[in-house]
């Protein structure tokens, strides 16, 4: 199937990396570099691969990142930042006093559309940042703050205040805060509690006895039958699922299908696998939530497919034999 | 990114000196799983390359965090592909095997692996033909350049350069064929006892 054979792209690769490394190394080398790989994608593979053993040898070229990308994301994904706590704080304040007025007895419902993240400053001077295709409704009243997660996922960062608990109500999981932020995610059966400052107490309506409390960098999944699951601690994993804060969806080894069912909560065109072998593969990567078209294209560039836009409904991804045309 | 034209021997420096940290120590496990999974040698060969060949065209590698785990799914996945067009019935070790490189090996593992592969690479240095091996010395640990051994050894630049890519080649077939630091691994993270 191949034109050439592996070994001998292999000595070419060799005798590329010795040239690089050599003392004259001219432009029109590196022109000539340049379209050798052009040749055939299997030349990078075996330029990479002998140029990676040639570097392991020598310890000081092993330790760079890859410096000619830009991640989007330079910083860590948020760590809420202060800057924005403080402009969305005066807002709070602002949007209290205005509706402050409306809220009493009642109780203020917001929505998010499919692929749209609202941040709302809450009568109480708290804040929410709602993820895509959510739904809540928020009642501030003299002793409790109570919000109910209709449909799913949202961020608080709450205001301190002990005379009036701060309770989430996500179906049957219950969980509060006195001043601290976390997220709530609504899931079948359930209810995903994210910690990011301070703790929280979680448990499933009816059964107060089994309250768990859940601190900074911690998450757990409460069910419906008080149930719960939790994950291996650790703060990578809690800013990479609220990531989302900032537009972006940070997978770490996360199977295929997971990772576009992840991406399908946010976008009305929607990622269809029509290459069922690859939905167990494995993918890391830091994507935006609205390109579902470029991570489609990772992952048929990653395994070995197609990407069809023809429909404007659906984004293809393809298994490679049925495509080519 | 457009902003200063960086050359393409400049690019592929970064882009080996990340494989070299994150893909190359992984190698010789992935090589052996292959075995296990009683792919022919020249199949591997071809497979290792194809999964080198991902990491080459990506534009950016920056964010994966897991390139092990990466590298080893597109090999597996690629194999998977071969078989079903080759009509022949998936193997049942790809599952077994599948899990137990996909376990969450703690980074420090991952790190010991790194140096394992600079440890064995010298190891194999000393199967090459004297002088070939001396250059090699002279270049990576010695830290001269080419032009430097040329003049230290009286030969010309041209022999420096074939000599390092002959040594090159040889290294890198003997990196292939290595058994050693696969079975180092396989019996560090306790072979068959966290297979599904």
């Amino acid at each position: 199937m191949s034109q050439r054979p592996i070994q001998e792209i292999d000595d070419m690769a060799a005798r590329w990396v010795a040239r690089m490394d050599s003392d004259a190394w001219s432009d029109a080398d590196d022109a000539e570099l340049g379209a050798w790989l052009a040749l055939d994608p299997r030349h990078g593979g075996a330029l990479v691969q002998a140029q990676a053993l040639w570097s392991t040898l020598g310890q000081e070229e092993t330790v760079e990142a890859d410096p000619d990308v830009v991640r989007v994301d330079d910083a860590p994904p948020p760590v809420w930042t202060r800057r924005w706590l403080l402009a969305s704080g005066g807002g709070a304040i602002a949007a209290s006093l205005v509706a402050g007025l409306v809220v009493l007895g009642g109780s203020e419902r917001y929505d998010t559309g499919v692929g749209e993240i609202r941040r709302v400053p809450l009568a109480d001077g708290s804040t929410a940042a709602i993820n895509t295709d959510s739904r809540i409704a928020v009642a501030v009243a003299e002793t409790r703050r109570d919000v109910r997660l209709e449909k799913g996922e949202a961020w608080f960062q709450v205001v301190k205040d002990p005379r009036r608990p701060f309770v989430v109500e996500a179906g049957n999981v219950r969980v509060q805060a006195v001043g601290t932020a976390f997220s709530v995610r609504r899931r079948e059966g359930g209810a995903d509690v994210i910690v990011t400052e301070g703790v929280v107490e979680a448990w499933a309506n009816g059964a107060e006895g089994q309250k768990i409390r859940i601190v900074a960098g911690a998450m757990a999944f409460v069910a419906d039958n008080a149930a719960v699951r939790r994950p291996e601690p650790g703060a990578p994993a809690v800013e990479r699922a609220l990531a989302w804060r900032s537009g972006k969806i940070d997978l770490v080894a996360t199977r295929v299908d997971d990772a576009i069912a992840e991406f399908n909560r946010y976008n009305r065109r929607r990622i269809v696998l029509r290459d069922a072998a690859i939905a167990d593969e494995r993918v890391d990567g830091v994507f935006r939530t609205d390109d579902p078209v470029g991570f489609s294209r990772v992952i048929a560039g990653s395994f070995g497919g197609s990407v069809d836009l023809s429909g404007p409904e659906e984004i293809r991804i393809e298994s490679e034999q049925v495509t080519e045309k | 990114m457009g902003t200063t034209q960086i050359s393409n021997r400049e690019r592929q420096r970064r882009r080996a000196a990340w494989v070299a940290k994150h893909v190359i120590p992984h190698e010789p496990f992935v090589r052996r799983w292959l075995r296990g999974a009683r792919v022919p040698p020249e199949e591997i060969d071809e497979l290792i390359q194809d999964g080198y060949c991902r990491f080459a065209m990506l534009d950016a590698v920056d964010h994966i965090e897991r390139p092990d785990i990466y590298f080893f799914s597109m090999v597996r996945h690629q194999l998977g592909r071969r078989r079903k067009r080759a009509r022949v019935v998936p193997i049942d070790t790809m599952s077994d095997l599948g899990e137990f490189v996909h376990d969450e090996a703690p980074s420090p593992e991952r790190e010991v692996a790194g140096q394992l592969a600079f440890g064995r690479l010298k190891t194999m240095l000393e199967d090459l033909p004297e002088r070939c091996r001396r250059i090699i010395e002279m270049r990576k640990f010695d830290g001269l350049s080419q032009r430097e051994i040329a003049s230290t050894l009286g030969i010309t630049e041209s022999m420096v350069e074939n000599n390092i890519q002959a040594g090159l080649r040889q290294l890198r077939a003997a990196w292939a064929k290595d058994e050693a630091l696969a079975s180092e691994a396989f019996a560090r993270l306790g072979e068959g006892g966290r297979r599904a």
